[in-house]
């Protein structure tokens, strides 16, 4: 009894080591003070802030850059506009829904110690005078360092309406980038810097925010009735017609946003997470969709259940998830700290044939996954915006194979399943050229190379490989190691690798290296296989004929064994690695033969496979041969030469070969090449020839019965 | 005897009936046939790859989408068997209408009712289907920019996307399949009218198409729509449930059902041919 209670308490002490520690919220140096009002007739808010920072830094700040994102929906020259590959086509639809769709944020008063502050448009990315996305406020004193800075902000602002996650229109508004932010401050050292300073950077299309985490008191007036939703809780403070006034306080996030909507319902609801936190689950959704709200409930608590277990319990004691109006979805799919915006909630979802997916799921797990990268690991966005997309790609990814398995988590179309991982893989491109490495940038200067590839896809399925070739737990240390280290900060790429390394994953470290830096994609296949008897071989009398009395020797390696021949031509990197020809001796195991292969008494085959690979130095695969008797064998190649010939010599062919069977690089593009079949398989052939035959015919009827 | 009764009354088949339907049936065949040759071309190295062959159940819809990514190139040869097809249905058209006219009264061989007369209507012929295709592309393009207008109006009214995205879509294609139809239906009528003119005159055709649509709108519209609906309909329905029960079924099966529908289809179309010559009188 006592052995089994010391045994218990070890057990429990084990998995306590094992659980992510709870993070705390830390003080700031940055606090806002804001009170604003909706108009939703004009769109138009009118606000005062007031900013205190503290200078943390070893120099005195003159000048101060504030956000005013807003005025990238100004006009049609902007950088954001002209940095959109949509953005002709996005101004023509919203013109169609309103003759002035545009969206400006423009001070009133900015004031230092009540004096009046002067403020400039700057351009410090492109240099483009039309862009007014981010201001220089020269201030009337100097922040000496380790002293505070008090700004009283008055502004007017007019949202969009719905473009690129923020506006609104009638009855509906997701306020996002509305008010005067200052921008981040990068300490000395931090990258590259020889001093400090602010990270000036305006808003472009391609990339999203960064700011530093601050304290946030913000009072909200919407019209009488209308329902909120906001980082932190928006509590009531009565009305005042024709407003309702709400207050949020919130501590230690990095930005502020809020939606309210008329004919919006609301769903609160407390959900414990595995180590026993409370966290306030807000839904706010259109009405007529109360049926939805269970399903979106559901995955919302399984995101916050899995990356509490897997990196660190959700810090914060509130969590909103808002699904717009459909005429707002623009607004939706987009994070913000406890805040986020679902895909539109609308009847389409319980609709056949949409019911079946599960991609309203998936964009939900994909913006909680951002609570904690971005959200609490807040990387610059500018700059390095696969690290917060591709990671919260991964997670979101994760959060549903965890909750539907992997096969069929996306849900079904028609009746045909839609895997997770099948479907972010098939989003790979198969382009032969060079594409840009995942980690370079700054990524506001991506041109010509789809920007879902570059800041999602890989860098996505690159941890996805790093967790199946190093395995989950690995993997996890790597993550929870950089999330604990790094929350409430500003890290960059390099800590991720020094945190896995710091985990005692360096061989993990390294692949990451090589994934995130290569310019191509790792594509293994099996190029060709071939397998012939082996006759007695032609030549002089004599030497024929003690040469075929040896042939049996080829295959003597015995039943259960293979002696494989392995040509391997070796490969140059700082210096070359001589290839050779080897003779490798490898375990048969026993499965079901070929029902189509009968064994010849005395036959010997000769079979041959040709592999092709990326040369990547981190990224070893398994080859499996596969016998017509039945019997298989596996073997390792370490993938850094750039082919390997493989030949045996046995009583029965070589059937199939598989590269990575067990699809462990979910980074290989092209998956339909990694593994061949000597001879065609008829039936599949066969069964498919006749049904597109019928198919085509069908067609050509239904143009014969219309011509 | 009512305009109902003498529809079905050519339902019966008379002598070269069978003949003609075993005709269409082959052509059907033929087409199919063609189809699968170049099927199986293109899958050839297909199913060589075990990430088809080896899949566990059904193929999902990743590995379909891959699939008819690789059969792409095929589409070209589809597309030239279903005019050589098309081509040879317009001079057994013609030669089935000339067999099933005069068929009663005197001995006609299929065949050199097929040659004599389809190469006579084959150019008529191939301006009415520019004329039907004409007609048909127009009015999808206007309904096309009717539904535009309603999604536009939709979009600032606030509809609900099970609107605009789905009810809307759909109704565009069923509208849009319903007037294409049609156009098939008189162009079908076109044909026949055109089938014994030593000097085929397109618009009288046209014109005297159209009253007969409008005077006899049930045997001369509605009767030939519900017959070619319910024939494509019918087939559809059988690729569908081939497609889904093919890892449970054998080809064999399906093969047997495959073809007797092209058989049941080409007597449904001799059934319309001799329809449409009572309707005129002529059988």
């Amino acid at each position: 009894m006592r052995v089994a209670s010391l045994l218990a308490a070890a057990l429990l002490c084990v998995a306590a080591a094992d659980a992510p520690a709870p993070l705390e919220l830390p003080r700031t140096s940055l606090a806002y003070r804001i009170e604003v009002a909706l108009d939703p007739g004009s769109r138009r808010l009118e606000g005062r802030e007031t900013l205190e920072w503290r200078n943390a830094s070893d120099v005195a700040v003159a000048s101060v850059p504030l956000h005013l994102y807003l005025n990238a929906f100004a006009h049609e020259a902007t950088t954001w506009m002209r940095s959109s590959d949509q953005a002709r086509g996005d101004v023509d639809a919203l013109l169609e829904l309103d003759p002035d769709p545009w969206g400006y944020s423009e001070p009133r008063s900015i004031r230092q110690d009540g004096l009046e502050l002067r403020w400039r448009p700057i351009a410090p990315d492109d240099g483009n005078p039309l862009d007014r996305t981010l201001i220089e406020v020269e201030l009337a004193r100097p922040v000496a360092p380790g002293g505070s800075l008090v700004l009283e902000v008055e502004w007017d602002a007019r949202l969009p309406v719905p473009i690129a996650r923020t506006g609104g229109l009638r009855d509906f508004f997701f306020v996002a980038q509305w008010f005067p932010k200052l921008a981040a401050f990068s300490p000395k050292g931090d990258r590259e810097r020889p001093q400090g300073g602010f990270n000036r950077h305006q808003f472009h299309a391609a990339t999203e925010f960064f700011a530093d985490f601050a304290s946030y008191d913000v009072r909200i007036g919407v019209p009488r009735g209308w329902r909120i939703a906001c980082t932190g809780r928006c509590a009531p403070e009565g009305g005042d017609a024709p407003f309702d006034w709400y207050r949020s306080r919130v501590d230690a996030v990095h930005d502020f946003a809020w939606a309210t909507g008329e004919r919006m319902l609301e769903d609160v609801s407390q959900h414990a997470l595995p180590g026993g936190q409370g966290v306030e689950l807000r839904l706010l959704t259109p009405a007529g969709t109360e049926d939805q709200i269970p399903r979106w409930r559901r995955v919302a608590e399984r995101s916050l259940d899995v990356l509490s277990e897997r990196l660190a319990p959700y810090p914060y004691s509130t969590l909103s998830v808002v699904l717009p109006p459909w005429s707002a979805s623009e607004t939706g799919g987009m994070e913000y700290p406890t805040l986020v915006g679902g895909e539109s909630g609308d009847p389409l979802h319980d609709a056949w044939p949409f019911a079946s997916l599960r991609y309203p799921e998936l964009t939900i797990a994909h913006e909680l996954a951002h609570q904690y990268f971005y959200g609490l690991v807040a990387s610059n966005e500018f700059e390095d915006a696969f690290l917060d997309e591709g990671f919260t790609q991964f997670w979101g990814n994760e959060i549903l194979i965890d909750a539907f398995g992997d096969g069929a988590g996306l849900g079904s179309w028609l009746g045909r399943p839609i895997g997770v991982s099948a479907a972010e893989r098939s989003s790979l491109p198969r382009v032969r050229g060079a594409l840009p490495p995942i980690w370079f940038g700054p990524s506001f200067l991506l041109r010509g190379f789809d920007e879902g590839t570059q800041f999602y896809t890989r860098p996505a399925l690159s941890l996805l490989t790093a967790q199946r070739l190093f395995g989950r737990a690995a993997l996890d240390r790597a993550l929870r190691g950089y999330v604990q280290r790094w929350a409430f900060r500003h890290p960059r790429f390099e800590d991720v690798l020094a945190s896995a390394e710091s985990a005692g994953e360096g061989a993990l470290a390294l692949f990451l290296r090589e994934a995130f830096t290569r310019e191509d994609l790792p594509d293994y296949a099996v190029q060709e296989l071939e397998s012939e008897r082996l006759e007695p071989p032609r030549g002089a009398r004599r030497a024929a004929a003690r040469a075929a009395r040896l042939l049996p020797a080829r295959a003597s390696a015995g039943e259960d064994v293979v002696e494989l021949e392995v040509l391997d031509p070796g490969f140059t990197r700082e210096r070359r690695v001589l290839g050779q020809v080897v003779r490798q001796t490898l375990d048969l195991e026993c499965a079901v033969p070929d029902p189509r292969w009968e064994p010849e008494q005395g036959a010997l085959w000769e079979s041959s496979a040709h592999l092709v690979g990326p040369a990547w130095q981190h990224l070893p695969v398994e080859i499996e041969l596969r016998f017509a008797d039945g019997a298989r064998a596996r073997k390792r190649w370490d993938g850094r030469s750039p082919y390997l010939v493989l030949r045996a010599v046995r009583a029965a062919p070589l059937r199939e070969v598989r590269i990575d069977p067990f699809e462990r690089v979910a980074l290989d593009p092209v998956p339909t090449n990694n593994a061949r079949l000597l001879d065609p398989d008829r039936a599949f052939a066969r069964n498919w020839s006749l049904w597109l035959g019928a198919g085509a015919q069908w067609l050509a009827e239904l143009a014969a019965q219309s011509l | 005897m009512t305009r109902g009764g003498e529809v079905l009354a050519t339902l019966r088949p008379v002598r070269g009936s069978l003949r003609v339907t075993l005709a269409r049936w082959l052509l059907s065949v033929a087409g199919w046939l063609a189809g699968v040759s170049y099927a199986s071309r293109t899958l050839a190295s297909v199913a060589r790859e075990p990430y088809f062959t080896a899949a566990p159940a059904a193929l999902d819809v990743v590995q379909l989408l891959e699939l008819a990514r690789r059969l792409r190139p095929a589409l070209l040869a589809f597309a030239a068997v279903a005019l050589g097809t098309w081509l040879l249905l317009q001079l057994l058209t013609a030669g089935a209408l000339i067999r099933l006219e005069r068929g009663r009264r005197e001995r006609v061989s299929l065949w050199r009712a097929c040659w004599d007369g389809g190469s006579r209507a084959l150019f008529p012929y191939l301006r009415v289907a520019l004329v039907a295709g004409a007609l048909g592309a127009s009015g999808s393009v206007l309904l096309a920019r009717l539904f535009e207008w309603l999604a536009q109006h939709g979009e600032v009214a606030g509809w609900t996307g099970k609107t605009l995205a789905r009810d809307l879509p759909l109704a565009r294609a069923v509208l849009s399949g319903v007037w294409i139809s049609v156009v098939g239906i008189f162009a079908f009528w076109l044909r026949v009218l055109l089938v014994r003119e030593r000097r085929p005159r397109l618009r009288i055709a046209a014109a005297q198409a159209l009253r007969l649509c409008v005077q006899r709108p049930s045997s001369a519209l509605a009767f030939h729509w519900a017959v070619a609906a319910a024939t494509l309909a019918a087939q559809g329905a059988v690729l569908l449930a081939w497609q889904a029960q093919a890892a449970a079924s054998p080809a064999p099966r399906w093969l047997a059902v495959w073809l007797a529908l092209l058989f049941v289809s080409a007597y449904a179309w001799q059934w319309r041919l001799r329809a449409a010559l009572r309707v005129l009188g002529r059988a």
